[in-house]
């Protein structure tokens, strides 16, 4: 049994949930707005991470409600590259005619990561903000040379998928698109057979340049320059390690898929 | 904390509640409404014990709060039998004994309900694919495959 203010005695259960202000956001700027005036803010969108983390024992201190953003959830070609809402939902994106258009191979690999039921509710902002490596996202979204667009109260800016696992974010930043550059001939491969031990995501391009990105369940994922039908310059450069499946056991896995990959794509 | 008024609908009744920010749906619905259908297994939204539909979509009710119903339409298992009239898919739960212990079978049988809703003539792939986000920890997805293929063979009768 625990105290907790306003409830009494309770069972110690990890269902216990912090108190916390609820500001549900009626526009981006209120959103950003809210955040801005947090101490410990968390934002509200699919909602299919956030118990999990408060089960972990995260506390804010306000949960902002972006759910009904409906400029977070739109789909556009803008220049040369295609702009994702953050809350768009897994399952709206992957089969949305403007991505399916423009990057199809994409569109299947994003049509396959987590399971059905995550994908009709979670958003692809999310699986990013969630910062967990298992998260497929950031694999894919890397692959592609995607960027994350953050507004917060200092005005708007940019990060790369890639780095947004070494990079600190803006403080109380509000993530509203991904935005990944539309390049001629782009096709992607995406394995995820061997999850958690190994999900690889690869990108090839019509000059032949291409990328690598492979990833465990605990380990941060790994982006490699790639050319075309070069899988010695990965196995050189695999770095991969992770506390459960080792580093030569990985390095491996990582060069056996990337030839699977590689032959599935015309490249090898 | 103050309470948050919601309106919603909940196995076809309108209702208004009032919610504290923090509260999960699913203990919304066992222990305000007394709707014990969605079992607490994970309470991390994996594995699916506590699905339900809202506005025809399978979520996991751990991983929601309650305000998040609100102007919503809430099906649980308790909502799809007519009288004492089953529905079709858990009928076909039954006749197929596509359970052991049970625990997980209303989120198995709303999961069907999402499936069938979506493709109603199913290959076995997709109805696997489907499953596959929910946990049988009796580990008896032959009978419950088997019990989606059923429903959807009645399904498809029940449309000629």
């Amino acid at each position: 049994m625990k105290l907790v203010p306003a409830a009494g005695f309770i069972a110690t259960s990890f269902r216990t949930l912090p108190c916390f202000n609820l500001v549900r956001a009626q526009t981006v700027a209120e959103a950003v707005s809210a955040l801005d005036n947090s101490a410990e803010p968390a934002v509200l969108a699919g909602g299919t991470d956030l118990p999990a983390r408060f089960n972990e024992g995260f506390s804010p201190s306000d949960l902002i409600d972006i759910s009904r953003l409906e400029e977070l959830r739109q789909v556009r070609i803008a220049g040369n590259a295609i702009e994702i809402g953050a809350t768009v939902v897994h399952a709206e994106g992957c089969a949305h005619p403007l991505i399916y258009g423009h990057l199809p191979s994409f569109a299947r690999a994003w049509s396959r990561i987590a399971n059905v039921r995550i994908r009709l509710s979670a958003t692809l902002g999310g699986n990013l903000m969630a910062r967990r490596t298992r998260y497929e996202g950031a694999i894919l979204l890397s692959a592609l040379g995607a960027r994350m667009r953050l507004r917060s109260a200092a005005g708007e800016t940019e990060i790369a998928v890639e780095h947004m696992w070494n990079t600190p974010l803006p403080r109380a930043a509000l993530l509203t698109a991904i935005v990944i550059p539309l390049r001629k001939g782009l096709v992607l491969d995406y394995a995820r057979d061997l999850r958690p031990i190994m999900t690889q995501a690869v990108v090839l391009e019509d000059d032949a340049r291409g990328r690598v990105v492979s990833a465990t369940e605990y380990a941060i994922p790994r982006v490699y320059a790639l050319e075309r039908g070069n899988a010695a310059l990965v196995e050189g450069e695999i770095e991969l390690d992770d506390p459960v499946t080792g580093a030569s056991y990985l390095k491996r896995v990582s060069a056996t898929l990337l030839d699977r990959q590689l032959k599935r794509m015309g490249a090898r | 904390m103050s309470d948050i008024a919601i309106t919603f609908e909940l196995n076809g009744e309108p209702k208004r509640a009032a919610v504290k920010p923090n509260m999960l749906l699913v203990d919304y619905l066992r222990d305000h409404e007394q709707l014990k259908g969605a079992k607490i297994g994970c309470s991390r939204g994996v594995c699916g014990s506590c699905t339900v539909l809202i506005d025809d979509t399978p979520v996991a009710a751990c991983s929601k709060f309650a305000f998040q119903i609100d102007t919503k339409r809430v099906t649980t298992v308790e909502g799809l039998a007519n009288g004492e009239r089953l529905d079709y898919v858990q009928q076909a739960f039954i006749d197929n004994a596509a359970f052991q212990c049970g625990y997980c079978t209303s989120g198995m049988i709303l999961l069907t309900k999402a499936l069938l809703a979506r493709h109603p003539d199913p290959n076995r792939a997709t109805i696997v694919e489907w499953l596959s986000s929910n946990v049988c920890r009796c580990t008896g997805y032959v009978q419950i495959i088997a019990a989606v293929e059923d429903a959807a063979q009645r399904l498809r009768e029940a449309s000629r």
